[in-house]
């Protein structure tokens, strides 16, 4: 399968897990999200929710939006688009930025 | 060195690129962080360091006293931006000059051009051509040669259609994100000329993205919860919906490249309404109701046209095309309106995003280069202001840090000496996740490092004259392990596998789960398929066997570390083969190894944690690899005698009677025996197997690697008759790795790859149709009554004969499938191994 479907099926399957963290989903559905990940990571592919994060303007792995006032510590406070790395033969590369917006908590 | 310049720069308003001509194609660069071609033309100056691109573009808006976008506009003016946070000023040659600078990074072949094709607008007079020129001189490059905008484009245009140029008069329409521009382009005398443009430098992509804002999303929103007057609390810094507005301008985009190629979308957001509560918005989107928001700027785009032509004294008619540059080109009222107002044919061949630097690498690619290239040590010298750099190579840096770190960020502080005044640094991680940006190079520097959790992080620190040219220092890369790497944590001294059944074989595998050598702790879900049924209440067991030792070796000379056993007796309802079960396998800092079997059939879970003191070995299974050797090794011993090896032999009549020995033992022992009768006896196992393994290996071994080589020829024939890129790529993977385990396999190893490489041309062949049909035929002409359900047979055969006359290979296939299920001799083994009940 080309790359970009599986960076489309990594932002699906982050976005589920998004919606399904405000409720209580059946260990069942954790559990499918899990194998997801999973099979994402054996196609090479490491998801990573920055979430709650420190932000500062050498993270070059988000592509921000600045809420606010943004003076101070800035934090993550929403993520739209997961970041990926692609992982090959011991060498990994930032595949997709995490579209993020960023403020103070 | 080159003999034509080959590189070409879009040094554009709002973004810019780089290009190389190579024999006949043109290739972008990539930016090394992210892997986006574009940089956006954006440069900002934070405290302590000089940020371009992306990561400026985010300060567009917060910081904007210190952050430089759009600058090109005001090329060649006598302008400069004063810069509050260092007090110094900045020409727009200077800011473009970063860019180029920034995107010579891109270039990751380790070339230095010395020439390059630079683009402007068609609107650029002298003055502005001539700034574009010494932005490029100060960037390093020794030739710098112009090329319009329009002209590169239509370069690409014609390239592509394999014509030497464009015929008669035609437009270049180029929409971006935030301009447009028009051009009248014509063929004279041989020369490829701009006659004419027109242009808003305030209309572009991100217009149609805030009308899906503030004319779709807002009035929804303050109609569904009753709020009012949201587009002021959505656009003020500090309004309740700021957050809100971000979210929205992505979706808005989401949404209008969706309905480029879709008729509609649905957008999906969270929103808070003002009681706080959080509410799931769905929101359809019509390509109509879209389009009734951009008509009106799409029609005043095309009145711009009108201008241009009646200016010119045009008729459409005397057009002979529109070619479309610009991301908003994809938008298909864009295309649909220039059609129909215009009548003029719209070219939509080639990617509209890189069309101007494709077009000016083809024009770099076919233009002789006059400049040497300068070794890159003396280039900063090259530069008028640059005559005072010391020499590079007295300059020292000496780095401090923690090489492996439990913590997410870590400190690093070094020391540069003799560096050149005004000398700046940047560090950056090879993965593309951290750039410090440009920092002033002081004698103490320090940096905290972003780290990647569990892994090996590497960074390079670069030192930059004031003119932006790298200095030639040797330092050495830093390299940082995050979380893995501790004092508790060691390396697996052998690869840790999961026996599978190999039913082909009637034998079973290992399967690598955690490789020789990953560090510890470590963690790893599988899915595996249930190979049998397990019925509810039987004594049958479904075995999840973990074991140490070489994964090309045979699972019963590997050493058991962890076994879980799920029995009939535990289950509340049968295990049916073909069911998904889930395993986890953990192994802590201490060598805890910890097993969850998850069944979603029955939605259960079976955990069991082994320590490393004391070893898991289930008699039932002992029994069954202690049977699976003696019939091995009786068959193996009947061959060496039939081929009089007598000495061989002798060994392995002694191991089989040794054999017996264990089987007797283990009758007698109850499953739940709690002496270590059952560890002497699976250490004895383990050996027998060894010498059992020996003797059939070597006899074997040569047999199976004809026919593995035999298998690997045939497939690789078969792949070059279709031509198949992706299968070559399987083939070429799968033989680089031959050598890592060819000699030091064992026979169920060997099959498992022989398998692989029938698999492999299964898949080739079963799109072939003349193969699919004759695998029918051989089904087909079977009587009725070797299949146990004769009316779905007589139906399935009557369907197939209608298939092959459709000629699809999957359909038919669908029916042999069928076939198959449905015959009653199989012609199976009679006997059949019980295995672990979990297949690979």
């Amino acid at each position: 399968m080309p790359q970009h479907l599986w960076i489309k099926m990594a932002n699906l399957v982050f976005e589920l897990e998004k919606k399904l963290s405000t409720s209580q989903p059946s260990t069942g559905i954790v559990r499918n999200i899990d194998r997801m990940k999973t099979v994402l990571e054996e196609a090479g592919l490491l998801l990573l929710n920055p979430l709650g994060e420190p932000y500062n303007e050498a993270r070059t792995d988000l592509e921000a939006s600045i809420t606010g006032e943004a003076t101070g510590k800035l934090h993550v406070l929403d993520v739209i688009k997961p970041i990926v790395y692609t992982q090959q033969e011991g060498s990994r590369s930032l595949l997709q930025k995490g579209v993020v917006i960023v403020g103070n908590k | 060195m080159s003999s034509t310049i080959n590189f070409a720069i879009d040094l554009g308003t709002t973004n810019s690129l780089i290009a190389k001509a190579n024999n006949g194609s043109v290739d972008i660069f990539k930016n090394p962080s992210g892997m986006k071609v574009t940089l956006p033309s954006v440069v900002a100056f934070r405290k302590d360091r000089i940020l371009i691109g992306d990561k400026a573009r985010e300060y567009v808006e917060k910081d904007p006293a210190n952050v430089f976008a759009a600058f090109k506009r005001k090329m060649g003016t006598g302008e400069s931006f004063f810069i509050p946070n260092n007090g110094s000023f900045k020409t727009p040659i200077e800011l473009s000059t970063i860019v180029l600078q920034e995107l010579k990074n891109f270039i990751f072949t380790g070339e230095t051009p010395a020439s390059v094709v630079i683009t402007i607008p068609a609107s650029f007079d002298t003055v502005q051509s001539n700034a574009t020129k010494e932005a490029g001189y100060a960037a390093g490059f020794r030739e710098v040669l112009l090329l319009q905008e329009p002209i590169a484009a239509s370069l690409a245009f014609a390239n592509k259609e394999g014509k030497a140029g464009m015929e008669g008069q035609w437009l270049v329409y180029d929409l971006g994100g935030g301009t447009f521009d028009v051009a009248l382009v014509v063929i004279d005398d041989d020369e490829m000329k701009v006659i004419d443009h027109e242009g808003d430098n305030f209309f572009g992509g991100v217009d149609f993205d805030n009308g899906i804002i503030t004319q779709l999303f807002i009035p929804y929103l303050e109609g569904r919860f009753n709020i009012s007057d949201l587009s002021s609390k959505m656009l003020s810094a500090n309004g309740r919906y700021n957050k809100l507005y971000y979210q929205l301008i992505y979706k808005a985009e989401e949404a209008k490249i969706g309905l480029s190629s879709h008729t509609s979308v649905d957008i999906e957001f969270d929103f808070t309404d003002e009681a706080g509560e959080t509410h799931e918005v769905y929101f359809s989107i019509t390509r109509d109701q879209f389009e009734g928001i951009i008509r009106e700027r799409i029609a005043a785009s095309i009145s711009f046209i009108r201008n241009l032509l009646s200016r010119n004294n045009l008729q459409p008619s005397a057009i002979s095309e529109v070619v479309l540059v610009g991301g908003s080109t994809y938008i298909p009222l864009v295309r649909t309106l220039l059609t129909q107002e215009l009548g003029i044919k719209v070219n939509t061949s080639i990617d509209p995003t890189t069309a101007v630097v494709e077009g000016a690498a083809w024009y770099a690619g076919g233009r002789p280069g006059k400049a040497e290239p300068a070794p890159a040590a003396q280039q900063s010298a090259s530069t008028p202001s640059g005559s005072n750099v010391p020499n590079a190579t007295a300059i020292e840096v000496k780095t401090a840090y923690q090489a492996n770190s439990r913590d997410l960020e870590e400190y690093l502080a070094a020391t540069i000496k003799n560096a050149p005044a005004g000398s700046n640094y940047r560090i950056t991680r090879s993965d593309g996740g951290f750039d410090s940006g440009l920092k002033p190079a002081a004698e103490k520097i320090s940096e905290m490092l972003l780290l990647l959790p569990n892994s090996l992080n590497i960074f390079s620190l670069k030192l930059f004259d004031k003119q932006g040219f790298p200095l030639q220092v040797s330092i050495p890369e830093i390299m940082i392990v995050q979380g893995k790497f501790s004092i508790y944590g060691q390396p697996l001294p052998h690869d840790i596998c999961l026996e599978v059944d190999d039913t082909d074989n009637n034998t079973t595998h290992l399967e690598l789960i955690f490789e020789r050598n990953a560090i510890l702790p470590i963690k790893k879900s599988i899915t595996k398929t249930l190979s049998r049924t397990i019925v509810k209440g039987s004594d049958d067991q479904l075995l999840i066997n973990v074991l140490e030792g070489s994964r090309y070796a045979s699972p019963s000379s590997n050493l058991p570390i962890g076994i879980v056993s799920i029995t009939g007796r535990q289950l509340k309802t049968d295990l049916v083969k073909g069911s998904d079960i889930d395993l986890t396998f953990e192994i802590s800092e201490s060598r805890d190894i910890t097993v969850t079997a998850y069944i979603s059939m029955i939605d259960e879970e079976f955990k069991q944690a082994f320590s490393p003191s004391s070893r898991s070995v289930n008699i039932t299974r002992l029994q069954q690899e202690t049977d699976y050797l003696h019939r091995v090794g009786k068959r193996q011993l009947e061959k060496l005698l039939k081929q009089e090896k007598y000495e061989e032999g002798a060994a392995l009549q002694q191991a089989l009677k040794e054999l017996e020995v264990i089987q007797e033992k283990l009758r007698n022992l109850s499953t739940d025996d709690v002496t270590d009768t059952k560890y002497q006896l699976d250490d004895q196992k383990r050996r027998l197997a060894q010498v059992i393994d020996s003797t059939e290996k070597d006899d074997q071994l040569l047999e199976l690697k004809e026919e593995y080589y035999d298998k690997r020829e045939s497939l690789r024939y078969l792949i070059e008759k279709t031509g198949d890129k992706n299968m070559l790529q399987r083939y070429e993977h799968m033989k680089a790795e031959e050598n890592t385990w060819i000699n030091s396999c064992s026979t169920q190893y060997l099959r498992l790859k022989i398998s692989e490489m029938d698999r492999l041309s299964w898949d080739i062949r079963k799109k072939d149709i003349s193969y699919v049909t004759s695998i029918y035929m051989y089904y087909s002409m079977k009587p009725d009554d070797a299949y146990s359900n004769l009316s779905e047979i007589r139906l399935l055969k009557k369907r197939g004969d209608e298939a092959l006359t459709r000629r699809n290979p999957d359909e038919i296939l669908s029916i042999v499938y069928r076939m198959y299920d449905l015959l009653i001799d199989k012609n199976q083994g009679d006997e059949t191994m019980k295995g672990t009940g979990l297949s690979r």
